[in-house]
């Protein structure tokens, strides 16, 4: 397939692989897939490198249509996708012929879905990755959200497409998205910023994201967090998942096209394997917080990579 | 030269996360403890320590991101550990001088009357105290290689404006608080705007992307506005062959 035509952008569709993350001491933001994980397996299930480049859409998804055969497959929130007005499964590699137009109906859970195409999205990467960096107008599709009439330019295909469509994951592969499962942190740096009674405010009360919440980050609405001396802080480095709290009290998530360094108190940091379900939340939802030590989180975390090995395999027999 | 021994009395290791360690230095912008920090990351990316994906300088502590899979927290918490007391001035990268041409006055320095009023100081003086010496780069952070430079004179001194702009001109040329930047896009900024420079700090599309990198220093030198609006790749290379090679 040499591009994808769209028809319709959605509300705010992007370009998106794993990020730029070797750029972080120059200040430059890692942008990439908000749900990573959902982003890596949509790559893995046809056939794709698992870093390649696919399309993010958010809470309203695009009208595409496809210009020659292909395999696609769909992740991450369910918006609802239908082929020529059939809807489709997700977690599954589909077969697309010339002309299929590909669309989404309602956000059913979570709020962001990726499209993968085999031979992945073949925009120029820019520092190292193909990710749009919407705040700076550069990488992905023209630095931009998708508009209408976009051709996104497709990759080669290196397997023959008999070979990779209806591929699906293990159940148990498939992410959790449940709204009632707690996001769970890892308590620091500055914990001793906060009296004890707002740590524990923290972790037994829970937040609803506001309307203030994108690519940048969430802010967070309900128990106000008190600090001990202040919420300034020499600006220091700050990741994805980090979670803010400046003087209102009120907490901040820090998402995929997050600045790298910031000035305000962190109570925490979101453990890697449940940034996905942080990325799936929309304003309105809620967020409660669990605190969980560093051993207890890279146990989680080489539990999910190892997964993820056993797909990277799968693709690797494949191609002999 | 004896190596200067660079004090370590008090480096914390915390995680932030579960990919990313930092190390805190002393809690105060030094640059002194801030050659610290450079010369940690550069003694730990020397050891070529496996795990590990990238360090980042801040003004007095270093992150370092790495994999989990190949290194757990604690693991290389103490394998970092075991450095501290091989840091020493010899690891800290030799700093280079990147001289930036700046247009001053009129609509290049909205903010001059104020800081001059505020400040006591005539606009002339406040233009020539802040070119008069180079600053030190702290750190290159925030959004697209924005650069933290100090310290400018005490009499600049300023807190952030109270009223921050809605929209600042790439190039603009800014103080806060003791710290000197450039703005590397057009974004929305709090620093009282002092000049503009043509010369392009940021360009994400270059093999180096920033023109400025922690650890160096940066000296303004002024140009007339004729010359700014004439700006273009050809003078900037004459710019960087005659200043910054």
């Amino acid at each position: 397939m040499e591009f994808v035509k769209v028809v319709k952008p959605g509300f705010f569709t992007t370009v998106q692989d794993l990020g730029r993350l070797q750029y972080q001491n120059l200040g430059i933001s890692t942008s990439g897939a908000m749900d990573g994980l959902s982003l890596r397996l949509a790559n893995l299930l046809v056939g794709n490198d698992e870093e390649d480049a696919a399309l993010e859409a958010t809470l309203i998804g695009p009208k595409l249509r496809f210009v020659a055969d292909g395999v696609i497959a769909i992740t991450g929130g369910d918006l609802s996708p239908v082929l020529n007005a059939i809807p489709v499964p997700m977690w599954k590699s589909i077969r697309v012929r010339q002309d299929d137009e590909l669309s989404f109906g309602n956000c059913v859970t979570g709020c962001r879905t990726y499209i993968s195409i085999a031979g992945g999205i073949e925009v120029p990467p820019i520092m190292g990755s193909r990710s749009t960096y919407f705040r700076g107008h550069y990488g992905g599709h023209e630095g931009r959200a998708l508009k209408i009439g976009d051709e996104i330019p497709i990759g080669n295909c290196r397997f023959n497409l008999y070979d990779i469509e209806g591929r699906r994951l293990q159940p148990d592969a498939i992410p959790d998205y449940r709204k009632e499962r707690p996001i769970r942190f890892i308590p620091g740096p500055q914990t001793d910023a906060f009296t004890q009674k707002s740590f524990e405010w923290f972790t037994s009360t829970s937040y609803d994201v506001t309307n203030e919440s994108d690519r940048m980050g969430y802010r967070l609405q309900g128990q106000q967090l008190e600090h001990v001396n202040g919420a300034d802080i020499i600006s220091d480095f700050i990741t994805v998942g980090s979670i803010q709290v400046p003087a209102s009290g009120q907490p901040i998530i820090l998402m995929a096209d997050c600045q790298t360094t910031g000035g305000y108190t962190k109570i925490g940091v979101v453990i890697s394997v449940d940034l996905p379900n942080v990325a799936q939340k929309k304003p309105r939802d809620q967020i409660r917080f669990e605190a969980v030590d560093v051993t207890y989180a890279q146990k989680l975390y080489a539990k999910r990579e190892k997964m993820i090995s056993g797909l990277k395999l799968l693709n690797r027999m494949l191609s002999g | 030269m004896a190596s200067q021994h660079v004090s370590h009395d008090d480096l914390k290791y915390v995680p932030l996360g579960d990919q990313t360690l930092v190390v805190q230095f002393e809690n105060k912008i030094s640059i002194e403890i801030n050659r610290g920090v450079q010369a940690f990351a550069n003694l730990i990316s020397s050891r070529k320590i496996s795990g590990i994906v990238q360090t980042i300088i801040t003004f007095n502590s270093l992150a370092i991101c790495y994999d989990p899979v190949r290194i757990s927290f604690n693991k290389l918490a103490d394998t970092i550990r075991g450095l501290e007391d091989q840091i020493s001035e010899d690891h800290a990268i030799p700093s280079k001088t990147i001289h930036v041409p700046v247009v001053f006055g009129g609509e290049y320095s909205p903010d001059l009357e104020e800081v001059s009023a505020r400040t006591g100081l005539s606009p002339e003086q406040v233009i020539q105290t802040l070119y008069s010496k180079p600053y030190y780069v702290y750190m290159v952070g925030f959004v697209d290689g924005t650069p933290y430079c100090g310290d400018i004179d005490e009499r600049l001194v300023l807190p952030r404006r109270s009223n921050p702009r809605v929209k600042v001109r790439k190039g603009a040329v800014s103080i806060a608080t003791n710290q000197t930047s450039i703005y590397t896009i057009e974004s929305p900024g709090g620093w009282h705007l002092l000049g503009w420079t043509p010369m392009e700090i940021f360009n994400p599309y270059q093999e180096r992307p920033c023109a400025l990198v922690s650890g160096d220093y940066l000296q303004y030198v002024p140009i007339s506005a004729g010359e700014s609006e004439r700006w273009d790749d050809q003078r900037q290379r004459e710019w960087d062959r005659e200043w910054n090679s």
